[in-house]
């Protein structure tokens, strides 16, 4: 696998639910190898759901997913070591101790006994986690929840980290030495897929992005070729951030927002 | 299959969330259930009564085998390891639970016990579990993939499960109660427990492993 080429590569998803409701409709999207990849969109755009699916928690009604230049597979081993998840809403043993988890998935993850051990001890450290290591995760803050699940998905140095919301709950200090530890890893030839509704962070810290919206990715392209897009109103003006154009991408121009008491 | 380090860390964390602290007061419980029941039946063997106090103690265990906690059966699915192997770790944390559960809760009831056991009620107690504990398994297996509970009981539900458990482990002796308490045929008691054990082993854990897979993809 070399840079450029995608680490995953989705066409034509769909996802429905029982109600009827396609969550995710037609998406298609590649996420080059070593980006850092942000994928945003409205809340109930389809972005959770297609996390949810290339994490392997949720089956697809059509469509086709490939990572690691491989078909998606529930059961393949090899998929899976090569994954760190952050879901928005984290998964784990929530009765074990924060340092008992993470020995657990490092183990769980492939990685010896020892290394286990070491990465667990520099994790807990490192998102100041030490201080209630001897309580179980269910007691923890949101924010701590979060930097558990975070630690949990680097603890194997997996070539993909998925995650959902990420910075969503967190201290600014946390926050910041999230991004850091993530683009340490980008620069080391990790991929980075992620989704965030903070706009200006996610124009800053990612090389990649695609909008989502109704289940279908609307725009994808380089963070550096934003500026350079042609408002589809304007042709002969660009746009001036990210959150401009996620705005003129998605918002419903024929729908004005009113109160009618202000 | 083999039952490799992650199949051994699975089968350590569920055998030490069976004996967590909240389990404590049904499990006081049912020893106390279990100390009557030996003092009033004089007809019912204290060992047998034993195994059946400690298997109705033990609902969640074998009947909600991938959600000892909320979204441990999602949680699960992210590691690299088959079903195959978790189902297999799982069970066996299961049958280990039990015979743990049954050796502490014989410390309890038979020192109650108006008659102490001998080396015959030692082997009809060890002949009760054998026979037993698989179809227990197979049952348990199925029922934690049709009727999955992401919600874990509180100390009344725990009880009225533990009823149905201790109904469900009634049922499952019949074979025991013809095979052995009435014919007394041992090698056919032991042949009974080697054949659910082998249907437990090559059709209900790759089923059950396949399931789950399915009801992960559904949930």
């Amino acid at each position: 696998m070399t840079p450029g080429s995608p680490i995953l590569e989705i066409n034509g998803l769909v996802k429905a639910y029982d109600t009827g409701h396609r969550a995710v409709d037609g998406l298609s999207l590649r996420v080059p190898h070593g980006s850092i990849f942000g994928f945003i969109g409205l809340n109930g755009a389809g972005k959770t759901t297609t996390i949810r699916i290339i994490a392997g928690l949720l089956g697809h009604d059509a469509g086709t997913v490939e990572l690691f230049g491989r078909p998606l597979s529930t059961n393949d081993s090899e998929i899976k070591r090569n994954i760190g998840v952050v879901l928005d809403e984290p998964l784990y043993f929530d009765w074990m101790s924060a340092p008992e988890y993470l020995r657990f998935v490092g183990i769980m993850e492939g990685l010896p006994q020892e290394a286990a051990e070491k990465r667990t001890a520099e994790l807990l450290q490192f998102f100041d986690l030490a201080e209630k290591a001897g309580d179980p995760i269910e007691t923890y803050s949101t924010g701590m929840k979060k930097k558990v699940s975070l630690a949990a998905a680097v603890i194997h140095t997996p070539k993909l980290v998925i995650l959902d919301e990420p910075l969503e709950g967190i201290d600014a200090l946390a926050s910041s030495a999230v991004k850091e530890t993530l683009a340490m890893m980008a620069s080391r030839g990790t991929t980075i897929f992620i989704t965030s509704h903070v706009l200006d962070t996610v124009e800053r810290f990612c090389t990649d992005i695609a909008i989502v919206h109704r289940g279908k990715v609307v725009v994808e392209c380089r963070t550096d070729e934003i500026r350079k897009r042609a408002k589809g109103a304007l042709p002969h003006e660009t746009f001036d951030s990210l959150e401009e154009l996620f705005v003129d991408t998605v918002s419903d121009k024929a729908k004005r927002r009113q109160l009618s008491f202000l | 299959m083999t039952f490799g380090k992650q199949e051994r860390l699975v089968f350590a964390m569920d055998l030490r969330r069976c004996f967590a602290a909240a389990r404590i007061p049904v499990l006081s419980m049912l020893a106390c259930a279990g100390v009557l029941l030996v003092v009033q039946r004089s007809d019912l063997p204290p060992l047998v009564a034993v195994c059946i106090i400690a298997l109705s103690g033990l609902d969640g265990q074998f009947n909600n085998i991938f959600y000892r906690s909320h979204s441990e059966l999602e949680a699960l699915s992210l590691f690299p390891i088959s079903w195959r192997g978790i189902v297999v770790a799982k069970n066996c944390a299961t049958i280990c639970a039990a015979l743990l559960l049954s050796v502490l809760m014989s410390l309890a009831i038979l020192y109650f016990s108006p008659r102490q056991p001998d080396g015959a009620q030692f082997l009809g107690a060890s002949l009760f579990v054998w026979t037993v504990v698989f179809p227990l398994l197979i049952i348990g297996n199925l029922r934690s993939v049709q009727e999955p509970r992401k919600e874990t009981a509180g100390t009344g539900d725990a009880l009225i499960q533990a009823a149905g458990m201790a109904v469900l482990v009634l049922v499952c002796s019949f074979p025991y109660i013809i095979l052995y308490t009435l014919t007394d045929d041992i090698p056919v008691t032991i042949a009974y427990g080697a054949f659910m054990a082998i249907v437990w082993l090559i059709r209900s854990v790759p089923r059950t492993a396949v399931r789950a897979e399915q009801l992960l993809a559904s949930s």
